[in-house]
């Protein structure tokens, strides 16, 4: 009896233990409106953004004494996956980073907070960043995410490369079928085993650019907003291009999602292909550093209507969590970080061109600036003051129509379906996506 | 105790007093042991069969992960089956995955062991060697390397370079060779099923092969008809094992094809759109009526194989 009753006791305390260990840990609270506690940000990035963080949180204490942020990052695509269970478990972090084009679900299904009110009582200033940039943050009318990083993909060509096929450069205003003519004299100069250009029929950033072109908007109220022609003409333009060898095989679209060293650009391969701002020096590092080129130039993307641009922004920002407990200081954070000049410097447009005009002129301004990030800004702020830039809100369902264009792209291009077949498939899948 | 009263009542009283007291006290012990069995009994209670049940109630919803499940009957499961073309994709996918990659594997992990079982010098080496890639194979490093393996500029075409086929072919970006390639990492990872096949081999009793031989019987003869019997219930509990882990690929097919199942569906691994429609596209309702569909297909392949088995499988005892 005697050893019968510590082993139940034991049993007990360990099962206590257990459960109790489920419990969270009891965090220091401030008063509501008072900056001061702790919160958490996640992001997704590499070791060396979270240097650039580390370095943004150190300068947000220094300025808010007695707050501490704890930043928690991860690779983009676990990072978004890790998002999603999150926001069921209603654990967001208070500051959490989101993307114009993935964070409509979570805005309209209540797991972000509407930052209207902290816009409008001034813990948030967005005075320096343009109506069309704040736009893509909005959702059902309300704003959920403040921008802190800009994205356009223009088209991005290897200039080396080019010249030596003695075609020229993109002429300026040039429209859809002069890009297709570009191509296909760049292709019929080129090596056996290099191609005039990435595939971009299955890439839904480049339809965007195409739709957005035309002057059509690419969603409305009941889904799809441009008439199925303008696909059914973009996929037959792609197949068209694939099928005469002018763009790479589509055995290599994978390539071009991968990281950004072995795109066929990257590699050589190809001559042209769409890119986001930032990654245009990305490419020209990657191709200086295996003697495939000097320069990656950039033309804005063609227009098929006069005064419509095809030059689409995006946007990477910065939301709060609709159950954080600490909206103050997180709303302190956002603030800093977008716009606190020392901020700015730490961060130096990691994730995205800042949109601010003053925010960019901190970033020419400052010596330290590495001159791939001074280019972004400068291009970014070409396509603005030339307003050559094509303001778009992404609604839920993006995630969805990003996997299907590229799944019926492939299709197409492999033999297994035809265009008009996809062209209904594009649109049957977006009717659910987006209802 | 018992034994120190002073009652007139007769001795038997005190054999049915002493038995009553082990019974408090095995009680207790009854007692001590479910509750340090506890946390696996609520570890598979939460954590396996709350989820379990809950998808089932889910499967009914429509449930976007991020709002309120709201029932929908059996909406999901109608879809599913009459307006979901990439349903049967994948399930066509996953059914050629298994139906070629699972005899391979056996028959693979089979001749090996056989080979390895005559005797060779050095077999503890070997078997390690062989066992390796059961490890590593279904690993993300793995996934990430076979993918450059089997590219356009990969390592698969400089070896066809070495004998003199140049070729520039992506064997993962094109649909009619991306799954095959992934059959071969399946197959690769033999090692597992060959060290139970040659443990398997140790049991065959050497004097039934000795009589087969004296009755002039030859190798391929006694192969089939001493050591294979006998080896049919591992043979099946190979194809088994292996039928279960081919239901459940998914690492493999999702780093390959960067998420996406491609090129053009082709790698599209029921788990693998499942888990599409649940994390990508937020249909939560859906991605669990997909799993109910995957457990119920799962279910109906491995009741054929018992099926089958109760014909081909020999168990000595019977």
């Amino acid at each position: 009896m005697g050893t019968r009753a510590p082993r139940t006791w034991i049993a007990v305390i360990a099962l206590t233990t257990l459960l109790t260990g489920c419990g969270s840990a009891v965090e220091q609270q401030t008063a509501p409106g008072e900056i001061g506690g702790s919160v958490d940000y996640g992001y997704w990035g590499n070791p060396s953004r979270a240097e650039r963080v580390a370095a943004v949180v150190e300068g947000f204490r220094s300025v808010h004494p007695g707050t501490r942020v704890s930043s928690q990052v991860g690779a983009y695509q676990s990072y978004i996956e890790r998002l999603t269970v999150r926001a069921a478990g209603r654990d967001l972090p208070c500051v959490t980073s989101m993307q114009s084009t993935f964070f409509a679900p979570y805005a309209t299904q209540g797991a972000l907070l509407p930052l209207d009110d902290l816009i409008a009582d001034g813990s948030i200033d967005v005075s320096d960043i343009p109506e069309d940039v704040l736009e893509s943050g909005m959702a059902e009318g309300r704003q959920f995410m403040i921008p802190t990083g800009s994205y356009v993909r223009p088209v991005a060509y290897n200039a080396d490369l080019l010249a030596s096929t003695g075609v020229g450069p993109p002429p300026p205003g040039w429209d859809w079928a002069g890009y297709e003519q570009w191509l296909r004299a760049i292709d019929a100069r080129l090596p056996e085993g290099v191609y005039a250009t990435e595939i971009e029929g299955s890439n839904l950033m480049s339809l965007f650019s195409f739709v957005a072109s035309h002057d059509q908007e690419f969603f409305d109220d009941d889904g799809l907003g441009f008439p199925p022609e303008l696909l059914r003409e973009w996929f037959a333009m792609w197949e068209g291009l694939t099928r005469d060898g002018v763009s790479v095989p589509a055995s290599m679209i994978p390539d071009q999602t991968n990281n950004m060293e072995s795109t066929p650009m990257a590699r050589g391969v190809a001559v042209a292909g769409t890119k986001d701002i930032p990654h245009l020096t990305i490419h020209e590092r990657v191709l200086q550093s295996s003697g495939l080129g000097d320069e990656v130039a950039w033309a804005t993307n063609p227009v098929a209507v006069p005064g419509a641009s095809g030059n689409v922004i995006g946007s990477n920002g910065l939301a709060i969590s609709a159950d954080c407990d600490n909206v103050a200081t997180s709303a302190a954070f956002i603030d800093y970080f977008a716009n606190d000049p020392a901020a700015i410097s730490a961060y130096q447009s990691d994730n995205g061109v800042v949109p601010g005009s003053r925010s960019q002129q901190v970033l020419l301004d400052d010596a330290d600036t590495p001159e791939g990030v001074q280019r972004s800004v400068r291009v970014l702020r070409e396509l603005s003051e030339d307003s050559d830039i094509a303001s778009m809100t992404y609604p839920q369902g993006i995630q969805i129509l990003t996997g299907e264009l590229r799944r019926l792209f492939e299709d197409i291009a492999f033999g297994r379906t035809d265009i008009d077949t996809a062209v209904e498939s594009f649109y049957a899948e977006a009717r659910q996506a987006l209802s | 105790m018992a034994s120190t009263t002073t009652s007139h009542r007769p001795a038997p009283s005190a054999p049915t007093d002493m038995p009553g007291r082990r019974r408090s006290g095995r009680r207790r012990d009854d007692v001590a042991g479910y509750l340090f069995l506890t946390p696996w009994l609520l570890g598979i209670v939460l954590i396996v069969g709350g989820p379990v049940l809950a998808s089932l109630y889910l499967s009914f919803t429509d449930y976007s992960i991020l709002g309120v499940p709201r029932l929908s009957g059996l909406d999901n499961y109608v879809r599913m089956l009459t307006d979901d073309p990439r349903f049967w994709t994948s399930l066509g996918v996953t059914l050629t995955y298994l139906f070629v990659s699972v005899p391979l594997v056996v028959v693979f992990a089979l001749l090996l062991a056989l080979v390895l079982d005559r005797g060779v010098r050095g077999l503890p080496l070997y078997r390690a060697v062989f066992y390796l890639p059961s490890l590593i194979g279904g690993s993300v490093a793995i996934a990430i390397l076979w993918r450059s393996v089997f590219g356009g500029d990969g390592l698969f075409n400089a070896g066809l370079g070495l004998v003199g086929i140049d070729t520039d072919f992506s064997w993962i970006g094109t649909p009619d060779s991306a799954l095959g390639t992934l059959i071969v990492l399946n197959v690769w990872q033999f090692g597992a099923p060959m060290l139970i096949f040659l443990a398997g081999l140790r049991q065959v009793p050497p004097e039934l092969q000795e009589a087969a031989r004296i009755d002039g019987a030859g190798a391929v003869r006694r192969f089939l008809s001493v050591t294979l019997p006998i080896l049919s219930p591992i043979i099946f509990f190979n194809v088994l094992m292996s039928t279960v882990n081919a239901f459940q690929a998914f690492n493999t097919a999702y780093i390959v094809s960067n998420g996406t199942g491609g090129p053009a569906n082709s790698t599209l691994f029921f788990t693998l759109y499942l888990y599409q429609r649940g994390f990508t596209n937020f249909e939560m309702g859906y991605a669990s009526a997909l799993g109910w569909a995957l457990l119920l297909v799962a279910a109906g392949v491995t009741a054929l194989l018992f099926l089958a088995s109760r014909r081909f499988v020999f168990y000595g005892d019977r």
